[in-house]
């Protein structure tokens, strides 16, 4: 079955559907890694880590509550009170994942939880097969029973093509996202 | 606030560097917003999408109150408060108000359209409060102190040789003029201070749902979330013509938004604000009216409430190109800047821009939303019309041309003594003032077609229906060759053809231009000679008046419903000569014929955008056997424009120019087209340029491929 998103609609299966999510996730510029469990996505997350550790200083990371799991053991995360402007790493996870348009759907409980992801250069976002859903149409009926003061689509790293159309990845906030797409549900 | 409009007009048309920006966008945004609905399509196609849309939006409007109340209900439940204001001065005083209770003396903002509706900012500061845009174009053009040139990208009039210009006086050091990622950082870097500072932050919002109480804010710098979550007041400055039904409805949105505005799918975020972030935050619905109950009870406008403010209108407008948004639109630009301004700022703030439209309809054709923006546009004239009167020149030409008589003797005049004028070519030899001088005038025929048309033909086949040919009122003065190869044709696809002498202009002239009492006076003798002819079907080679008969007479008659009914039998019997011939020519009419040079067909834009009849004139010249090449923006106007290529000399330049670039490009030495004005506005500027390119009727390549 054909992952790409078309006229005769959506993907039927599951399977499809994630594999159609996965493939829509690099469209967006996002990095994606598939993961067997939680202890692949916490390997994942320290790959990355490494990858962005900026000589003689320890990265400024920071998770949501709900991300809390997935940061590799010995990390001292940053707290809201220390109101960083920048943070190095965010990691967050996401309530579902659309495969429509490769978006992640993120309801961060917190001012903090939603910031995090904002103010990290680089974004790690969690999200299990399972909550993948087709199309946009999914959403409304899904969201609604989610108590939370923001509902977020989040497509790709931030950009803006304010000047000359040319298209700048890391605008405000991330420059780069990466989707940790788990095979096992996020919270066992 | 901008500056009088003719001075915005002789800054913009002067500025090279401003157009060539311009056309680099218009050029990157129609390819990418054609990929989005192609490439990555919605699940639904464009034209289906759009009429949900407009069903969802529609249904909002027509029952405004209950679906507002509803909004009010649920977003006050989640713990906002909803300020529902009437002027542009109670939406400022509400802000005003709550900053002064936070304490606040710096606000930073999201891109917001009403709040410069509202010219927000400068009554803040008026207050002592400091505004601080963070969008990034949005920012560079506050520091410039200017307006937004394009609702969704404010600063695509500029380079980025400008943007470091500005951006370095700003934060006193030089920014790379070449590299826009540190551009970016630039703007980044210095704001990211201030939005950590400010304890109230304003944003718009793309709608605002009833069923829930929420807010859709779509972005895709990131900036949004840190203006309205790092604030411990957030304000939602929103018009209510953002309100919508349902998450769902907003859905649609979303599909269709992205695509249009800058063909995104969707953008990188796309944010439901559902309540205050915690306890601690203050959120503020500040629902703006400013004229919009006006517009919705004003059924000539009402549509335009449908808006979504993705400024595709602008995006795809030929003179938004030439000018920007900073001209063709007073606070909001492109199409729906010309409707909306009345409303929101006056109708004296909509007379320079609203006379800059073509009348392409390129606009209705990409809304999402499917607002009758050409024929809105027509009745903002009508209205400036009626409230200043016509330009004098302007007037004194419509008091001839609406006089048959008069009309013909001073046509007579005029080709007898310019007669020692002609050029080969078929132009004048006739020095033009300065701002004309890009084109040359055709000579003047020195017997017109209507006059022509009354030779009777030589005896053919007996005819098997009676057509009445409309000569339009250019073909008949300046090109009556295009009326006899018309006749020609004709008479082979069995017509007899009758055109009497008397039948004169069909009014489009002055609906154009606003002078609807004069339109209509013509349309009526129009529609009764053309009565009188007893003829089966009405034929024009001129594509704007058989549009203005068949969908602007019934608008013109729309108080007058015996004319209006006259009008409609006459429109259901009207039709273009392209969609006639391809139905009637027999087989064995016309030798095919190659064409002798390259040659390209270019669509008058309303023979495209409202008679569809492109792909009948295709056919035509493909059985000809004439094979068209490829053309570059083949979809873009050639800036005739009707009366707006005489009163705006310099945005016909500028389009004509564009039109024969692409063509030159082409290599193509012969063009197709099928509207007299367009055929001598093209001839005129191609031979002021020296482009050897001949520009001829459709009737004209038929007519020669004729047997006998």
């Amino acid at each position: 079955m054909s992952a790409r998103l078309g006229w005769t609609g959506m993907p039927s299966t599951d399977a499809a559907v994630v594999d159609a999510f996965a493939e829509q996730v690099g469209v967006t510029g996002a990095t994606l890694h598939r993961c067997a469990d939680l202890a692949a996505a916490r390997t994942a997350v320290a790959t990355i880590m490494s990858t962005l550790a900026e000589t003689n200083a320890l990265p400024a990371v920071a998770a949501t509550e709900a991300a809390a799991g997935l940061l590799p053991d010995g990390v001292v995360p940053v707290t809201a009170g220390q109101r960083p402007p920048y943070l190095d790493l965010g990691v967050s996870t996401a309530e579902l994942g659309v495969a429509e348009t490769g978006s992640l759907l993120l309801a961060p409980r917190s001012r903090w939880d939603r910031l995090l992801g904002i103010l990290a250069r680089v974004h790690v976002v969690a999200v299990a097969e399972g909550d993948v859903r087709a199309s946009l149409d999914d959403l409304p009926a899904a969201t609604r029973s989610i108590s939370a003061p923001y509902v977020s689509l989040v497509t790709g790293p931030t950009r803006t093509a304010d000047i000359e159309r040319v298209i700048t990845i890391g605008a405000h906030g991330p420059r780069a996202l990466h989707v940790l797409l788990l095979a096992e549900p996020l919270h066992a | 606030m901008p500056e009088p409009f003719a001075a915005r007009y002789e800054g913009a048309v002067h500025d090279e560097q401003l157009a060539a920006n311009l056309l680099a966008f218009q050029r990157g945004w129609r390819s990418g917003r054609d990929a989005a609905f192609t490439a990555t399509p919605p699940p639904e196609p464009f034209e289906s999408l759009r009429q949900t849309l407009v069903a969802a939006k529609d249904e909002v409007i027509a029952d405004q109150a209950t679906y507002l109340q509803r909004f009010v209900d649920n977003a006050t439940r989640s713990g906002a408060q909803v300020h529902l204001t009437r002027t542009a001065a109670e939406a400022v005083q509400a802000v005003v108000q709550i900053c002064r209770s936070a304490g606040a003396d710096l606000v930073v903002k999201t891109k917001s359209m009403v709040t410069e509706e509202l010219h927000l900012n400068h009554h803040l500061e008026d207050h002592g409060i400091r505004a601080v845009e963070t969008d990034v174009g949005e920012w560079i053009v506050q520091l410039r102190h200017e307006t937004p040139s394009h609702m969704v990208m404010p600063a695509i009039h500029l380079n980025r040789r400008q943007v470091a210009q500005t951006l370095s006086e700003e934060v006193h050091h030089a920014v790379s003029p070449t590299d826009v990622t540190e551009q970016v950082a630039t703007v980044r870097e210095t704001l990211r201070p201030v939005l950590m500072r400010a304890r109230v932050g304003i944003s718009g919002a793309n709608a605002i749902i009833a069923g829930s109480g929420a807010a859709m804010i779509v972005t895709n710098e990131g900036n949004e979330a840190l203006v309205t979550t790092l604030a411990d007041v957030h304000i939602v400055m929103v018009g209510a013509d953002k309100l919508l039904r349902s998450e769902e409805d907003a859905v649609t949105q979303v599909r269709l938004l992205g695509r249009s505005a800058t063909g995104q799918r969707i953008t990188t975020y796309t944010t439901f604000v559902r309540g205050p972030a915690d306890a601690r935050q203050q959120l503020h619905y500040i629902v703006v009216d400013n004229g919009r109950s006006a517009m919705r009870d004003d059924p000539e406008f009402r549509e335009a409430l449908r808006c979504i403010r993705c400024a595709a209108c602008a995006s795809v407008c030929p003179p938004y190109q030439a000018v920007g948004g900073q001209v063709f639109g007073h606070i909001y630009s492109g199409a729906i800047g010309l409707v909306n301004t009345p409303f929101h700022h006056g109708l004296d703030a909509a007379a320079g821009p609203q006379s800059l439209c073509v009348s392409c309809n390129a606009c209705q054709t990409v809304c999402p939303v499917d607002i009758p923006l050409p024929r809105q546009i027509l009745a903002v004239r009508r209205r400036v019309v009626e409230r200043r009167g016509l330009p004098r020149l302007t007037r004194i030409a419509f008091a001839i041309w609406a006089r048959p008589r008069l009309f013909r003797a001073l046509a007579a005049t005029g080709a007898a003594l310019t007669r020692p004028l002609q050029r080969r070519d078929g132009t004048l030899r006739l020095p033009l003032p300065r701002r004309h001088a890009w084109r040359r005038l055709p000579a003047l025929a020195t017997t017109p077609a209507r006059r022509l048309l009354q030779t009777p033909p030589a005896t053919g086949a007996p005819a098997v229906m009676r057509v009445a040919f409309l000569t339009q009122c250019i073909t008949d003065v300046a090109a009556p060759e295009i009326a006899v190869a018309a006749a020609r044709v004709l008479r082979a696809c069995g017509a007899e053809v009758v055109a009497p002498e008397s039948l004169h202009c069909c009014g489009l002239p002055m609906l154009d231009s606003g002078d609807w009492d004069t339109a209509r006076r013509l349309a009526r003798r129009t529609i009764a000679t053309l009565e009188s002819c007893r003829a089966d079907q009405v034929v024009s080679t001129a594509n704007s008046c058989v549009a203005a008969m068949v969908h602007e007479y019934p608008q013109l008659f729309a108080g007058d419903p015996a004319w209006r009914r006259r009008a409609e039998a006459l429109a259901e019997r009207t039709v273009d000569f392209a969609s006639f011939v391809a139905e009637r020519l027999p087989d064995g009419a016309i030798d095919a014929a190659p064409a002798t040079a390259a040659t390209v067909y270019h669509p008058f834009c309303q023979t495209r955008t409202v008679l569809h009849a492109d792909g009948a004139a295709q056919r035509l010249l493909s059985r000809c056997g004439i094979a068209t090449a490829a053309l570059q923006e083949a979809d873009v106007c050639c800036g005739f424009g009707g009366a707006t290529s005489t009163t705006a000399p310099e945005v016909g330049r500028a389009i004509a120019t564009r039109k024969l670039d692409n063509v030159a490009e082409s290599g193509a030495r012969v063009l197709v087209t099928d509207n007299p004005g367009c055929i001598l506005h093209l001839r005129g500027a191609a031979a002021a340029r020296r482009q050897p390119l001949r520009v001829r009727h459709l009737a004209e390549v038929v007519a020669e491929r004729l047997r006998n």
